[in-house]
């Protein structure tokens, strides 16, 4: 078998060749990019003003009549509402937790009541925009102390969360 | 026969394709979207259950034997989860006659009668408490056998 040699000047014929056709595939794309940039920065004249909105805290609170599934030992859902005054919907993913108080304390201490850790929540929260979220809760993010006394039966805790997330 | 080979063209020209897709993948990619971040702030509540309170246990009858004041006790079956315990008290002494149960049942109670006196009449009450929680307890109203004072 016989190897004929390709001329180097044919070579580099070839290789321009392919450099011209992807130049010229970058040039077809680009410059149409280029004219839609160029048609946004220049449309229009004069001034106009637009403010951005702030951002607000949206309000939890606790359900009224929260289910009654703590015993000595248990875990339980906290149960609450969310209402979103912004006009965006959110979603929370993060929760954090603050200081617990007895409907009873007397009878039965707040420290009976031991939150989850902080952290991220299993299922994220959404809010409608400007709307509410109607009952959600936190599954397991309070346990009653094994040894709480019996006064403790039927008695209400309320949780202080602070919900984090962001606009969706 | 003859046979032309061409020697294989370098890579490079691949290479140049390859970053000039790349560029093109960065320049038509939106702009960089910024969000709100949010926060919630407030309360959530729990509840602590509670037992309902039990039935007294129904004295059924009181009769004298010697010296003794028998009482006929008898329960109904508490609700799943839950035990009943009856006891009895005459003054400040207390005693469990039946129970813990899980189911409906009668008994008969034993009471000497010197044990009874002025003031000193057998009442009866039904301690509900949860099987996994019996730390818990919910103490129904009295039922008094004042039958027995007749047998003095």
């Amino acid at each position: 078998m016989q190897r004929v040699e390709v001329p180097a000047r044919v070579e580099r014929d070839r290789r321009r060749r392919m450099v011209v056709v992807v130049f010229g595939i970058l040039a077809a794309i680009a410059i149409p990019a280029g004219l839609g940039i160029a048609l946004w920065s220049s449309d229009g004249s004069g001034s106009a003003s637009a403010k951005a909105l702030t951002a607000e805290d949206l309000t939890v609170t606790a359900a009224p009549s929260p289910t009654a599934a703590l015993y000595p030992g248990a875990s339980a859902a906290l149960q609450f509402s969310v209402t979103n005054p912004n006009p965006y919907a959110v979603t929370f993913t993060s929760v954090a937790y603050g200081t617990v108080t007895s409907s009873d304390d007397s009878n039965c201490p707040a420290s009976n009541l031991t939150p989850a850790a902080d952290g991220a929540l299993g299922t994220p929260i959404s809010v409608a925009a400007s709307g509410s979220s109607g009952a959600v809760s936190i599954p397991s993010a309070v346990t009653l102390a094994s040894g709480a006394p019996n006064g403790c039966q039927g008695v209400t805790f309320t949780v202080a969360v602070t919900l984090s997330g962001s606009q969706s | 026969m003859e046979h032309v080979v061409a020697r294989r063209p370098r890579r490079r020209p691949r290479v140049v394709v390859a970053v000039a897709a790349g560029v093109l993948v960065v320049t038509t990619a939106g702009p960089a979207v910024s969000l709100y971040g949010a926060r919630g702030v407030g309360s959530a509540g729990a509840k602590a259950a509670s037992l309902h309170v039990p039935p007294a246990p129904a004295i059924g009858s009181t009769t004298g034997l010697a010296l003794a004041c028998l009482v006929g006790l008898s329960w109904s079956a508490p609700p799943a989860g839950e035990q009943y315990t009856i006891r009895r008290t005459i003054g400040a002494t207390t005693v469990v006659v039946a129970g813990p149960t899980a189911t409906s049942g009668s008994t008969t109670d034993s009471v000497l009668l010197t044990q009874l006196g002025a003031g000193k009449v057998p009442s009866y009450t039904t301690t509900a408490h949860w099987v996994t929680a019996p730390a818990w307890t919910r103490v129904s109203p009295t039922a008094t056998a004042s039958g027995c004072l007749d047998l003095l």
